[in-house]
């Protein structure tokens, strides 16, 4: 197996902001959730990353739901887990849920402004500083490192990128390192190829990277990305919306799209056990 | 005796009206990729600067096949996409590496898109009348494209012009007509068109071998076969170079230096309407 031939694919379930008012397949409960966990590894996804929700929608850090929503996965399908750390709530609450041992946990990687402006009434949508100090974020890398979680890295601009060589000269990070760039938002670099080509130049050799496009940016990125040599991550929690322009019924759907891009490409979609070799070629994951 | 091999994609299907999800999808795509707005108009503007310095000038700019020049590349929506493609792209600085950029325009974007037209056939005036007229002749299709495709084209052109139905089985795909074999020495190796500063290279060994055997089915001779198509240096050149008659289907993309090579010769006709092809060719 070439590592470049192979691409992870990762879908992102739920989130914690949108709601079924927005896109009636966004999944609140475990169960709900680890439903789509399920077509998303049925339609190809390797990795699922998880935000934990109350039974109405709201945002939780509950360790209690995060482990229910992992046991109500593992009975469904052997997809690698990646848990969220980041958004509102005190650090304490934000790592509590790593001592279920996830595979993967996301890592902030830096500060930014982060905002969604509106052309048509020239105001902020949402406009709030997404504060990661660098004590954060070493906080953060050594709670993965001791409870045996993948660092994913995840990075909105190139500073963020750059920072990953303060965690491998810790020694809180281990090759092959796991990159996601986050394109579109405002605040951070923009979604365009270019943009994305420059970060990709950014990580070490051998390192794993992916592309988060937001909204229907995510296709043309996601083709990109192949085009790159890059991972790809789809689902609800970034766009709604196939390729085709209609809204998504499920994660797998979204999936199933992210599947069809990547056979297009010539490369294929690496399954789960190749997923563990490449990105824990020691055999070292939980 | 006669046999008629048609050629079908841009010579029985506008290939221009089915290849517009294409083209449309494409720009929009490569909007997003240079962080601009679906439609843009710079983007949309750099496309159409593009397209109208092909249709100016489609002698110098053919479609490259394994290094060589083997057919105009101006004809066909699908092909002009490429150098549009790299236009834009340069004009915004991004991926500029060839290899990533070759697998983003080829791989990705082009089958992509090219997916948007599959199951959306655009007929040519007149083709289901001119087909339907060629029931009980010794009629085939010999396409670069897929048998199943263009099988499936044909049965969609039956549902609303009844009787065409009898060529789905007559099809020939995967011809390869762009692939030159200079080892084969069946055909002269390459033939002068005024205007045309290039040759247009004749031996398209895996064509002639599809051709053959249609022959050889019905035991006839290259004297015996007329060709039609859309492309002449594609789908006509090494046929007539053999002693067959050829039918250029026009279109407005058709390079006039192709017009008039067909027009003047012996056993050539530039076919402005469908309907005149049984005629032609059996007439």
């Amino acid at each position: 197996m070439s590592a470049a031939d192979k691409v992870i694919v990762s879908c992102a379930l739920t989130g914690a902001v949108t709601t079924k008012k927005h896109c009636p397949a966004i999944p609140y409960t475990p169960v709900e959730i680890a439903e789509e966990a399920r077509r998303a590894y049925e339609a190809g996804a390797a990795i699922v990353h998880i935000h934990a929700r109350n039974d109405d929608g709201s945002p939780t850090w509950s360790k209690e739901t995060f482990a229910a929503i992992m046991a109500e996965t593992k009975q469904r399908c052997p997809i690698l887990i990646n848990w969220s750390t980041g958004g509102a709530g005190p650090m304490s609450e934000r790592v509590s849920h790593l001592a279920l041992r996830p595979h993967i946990a996301a890592l902030n990687m830096g500060s930014m402004n982060y905002a969604k402006w509106s052309e048509a009434k020239k105001q902020f949508a949402f406009n709030f500083v997404f504060a990661n100090s660098f004590d954060d974020i070493l906080a953060f890398a050594r709670a993965m490192k001791e409870h045996g979680a993948k660092p994913e890295m995840e990075c909105f601009d190139v500073g963020h990128t750059n920072s990953h060589r303060v965690l491998a000269d810790l020694g809180l990070i281990e090759a092959p390192f796991h990159f996601s760039f986050i394109m579109g938002v405002l605040g951070g670099i923009p979604a365009t190829a270019r943009h994305l080509a420059f970060q990709a130049e950014q990580v070490p050799a051998g390192s794993r990277w992916k592309v988060i496009g937001i909204s229907r940016e995510q296709w043309p990125l996601a083709m990109a990305a192949l085009a790159l040599g890059g991972d790809l991550r789809v689902g609800l929690e970034d766009n709604f919306y196939l390729p085709s322009g209609e809204m998504a019924k499920s994660n797998g759907e979204l999936v199933g799209a992210a599947a069809e891009l990547v056979r297009l490409s010539g490369r294929s979609v690496a399954t789960v056990d190749e997923v563990k070799q490449l990105l824990w070629p020691t055999g070292a994951s939980n | 005796m006669t046999i008629l091999v048609l050629d079908f994609d841009g010579t029985m299907t506008d290939a221009e009206a089915e290849g517009r999800p294409f083209r449309d999808g494409y720009l929009d795509d490569l909007c997003a990729l240079v962080g601009r707005p679906a439609g843009d108009a710079e983007v949309i503007g750099i496309a159409e600067e593009v397209e109208a310095e092909l249709a100016r000038s489609p002698e110098d700019h053919p479609f490259l096949w394994m290094g060589r020049a083997v057919a105009p590349a101006t004809v066909d929506p699908y092909l002009r996409m490429v150098p549009i493609a790299h236009r834009i792209l340069d004009w915004f600085d991004a991926m500029p590496g060839a290899t990533d950029r070759g697998r983003l325009l080829g791989n990705v974007l082009y089958k992509y898109n090219y997916a948007k037209t599959l199951g959306h056939p655009v007929f040519r005036d007149g083709a289901g009348e001119a087909l339907r007229a060629l029931a009980h002749t010794d009629a085939w299709i010999v396409t670069n494209s897929d048998t199943h495709a263009v099988a499936a084209k044909v049965a969609a052109l039956d549902r609303v012009s009844p009787g065409v139905a009898w060529l789905t089985s007559r099809v020939c795909g995967h011809a390869r007509k762009f692939d030159v074999d200079d080892t084969w020495d069946g055909a002269p190796a390459e033939l002068a068109l005024p205007g045309l500063a290039r040759p247009v290279l004749l031996r398209r060994r895996n064509y002639h071998a599809i051709l053959r055997t249609i022959l050889d089915g019905a035991r006839a001779e290259v004297a015996d076969l007329v060709v039609i198509g859309d492309i002449f240096e594609l789908d006509l050149a090494m046929p007539l170079a053999l002693g067959a008659r050829v039918g250029l289907v026009a279109s407005p993309q058709t390079p006039a230096y192709e017009r008039a090579f067909v027009a003047a010769h012996p056993r050539g006709r530039v076919i402005e309407d469908l309907r005149d092809i049984p005629a032609f060719a059996f007439g």
